[in-house]
């Protein structure tokens, strides 16, 4: 007789830690549900920007950083083209220095030696109007990833 | 006078466990309320990737600059013309008083010659304090 009695007592006992532990473990789980944000983490990319030559002739505020003392180096400028007459294809030319590159590969090799000789000597880069920004923050990451200390994306 | 007496009150025994939900709860819903209202103007982008971003921990005034893949412009929510968005920005500049940081949120899709332009105005804006949004990986 006394046995049910204790029997049935724990379970109540256990029913009424149950029940706040259930509400905090769902509380948690929510909290954490939400808190990991379904959103993927942007980060954000620091760009300079360097005017078109005809802007600046035409007096317009251009980026300071050009009259710097690294303007007595020649610049390099990287061109990112579309093939003329195929809209439709992904793929895009680059020009280092009016010299046409003939994949990404060659063209990091080729900024890769110049920025050996000097860290700091300014590359411009100047994708064509058609070109996905996409595109053009890709070889502007690359270039500040090889330690590259001035590079300007053009602005037109 | 009859001096209280308190031996014969119970104490009162106040159940701790509901309060803490409700707290945990409201504490939640701030929370969750809060981010969400930061995000309602950004419309979900296929952001350009790059390996050299950083998180973002400046305390700078930042206008978002929005660029859609169809190359419109979006400042604070609102699809707005060119020339609009550089009104905005120096009105924006002008409630600030001085330099803001820009941060163009771009559709890697979008074609180079909108991103141009819109540096175009930053620079004329003398804003030097641009930044890209970017991720640091391809969507899975």
């Amino acid at each position: 007789m006394k046995s049910t009695y204790s029997n049935r007592s724990s379970r109540t006992s256990v029913d009424s830690v149950m029940t706040p532990m259930i509400d905090v473990v769902f509380l948690l789980l929510i909290f954490f549900l939400t808190a990991s944000s379904f959103q993927k983490l942007e980060k954000t990319l620091p760009s300079a920007v360097a005017s078109a030559p005809d802007q600046k002739s035409k007096g317009t505020d251009s980026n300071p950083q050009l009259d710097s003392p690294t303007t007595d180096l020649s610049d390099v400028v990287v061109e990112i083209q579309l093939p003329s007459g195929n809209a439709a294809a992904q793929t895009v030319r680059y020009v280092v220095n009016s010299e046409p590159v003939d994949s990404y590969q060659t063209l990091e090799a080729r900024l890769k030696a110049i920025l050996k000789v000097r860290l700091d000597v300014p590359i411009v880069i100047d994708p064509a109007d058609r070109v996905p920004s996409g595109e053009a923050i890709r070889v502007y990451d690359m270039v500040r990833l090889n330690g590259a200390t001035a590079v300007f994306l053009v602005a037109r | 006078m009859r001096i209280p007496n308190y031996r014969g009150t119970q104490s009162v025994n106040i159940n701790m466990t509901p309060m803490i939900d409700v707290t945990f709860l409201l504490i939640i819903f701030f929370l969750v309320s809060s981010h969400l209202a930061k995000q309602e103007t950004f419309v979900p982008l296929d952001l350009p990737i790059a390996s050299a971003g950083a998180p973002d921990f400046s305390e700078k005034a930042t206008a978002t600059v929005q660029v859609l893949a169809s190359g419109e412009y979006q400042l604070n929510g609102q699809t707005i013309p060119l020339d609009q968005v550089r009104r905005g920005l120096l009105s924006r500049m002008n409630a600030e008083g001085g330099a803001i940081r820009v941060r163009i949120r771009t559709d890697r899709r979008t074609d180079y010659s909108h991103v141009a332009s819109l540096l175009k105005i930053c620079v004329i804006a003398g804003i030097t304090d641009v930044v890209f949004a970017v991720y640091d990986e391809p969507a899975s």
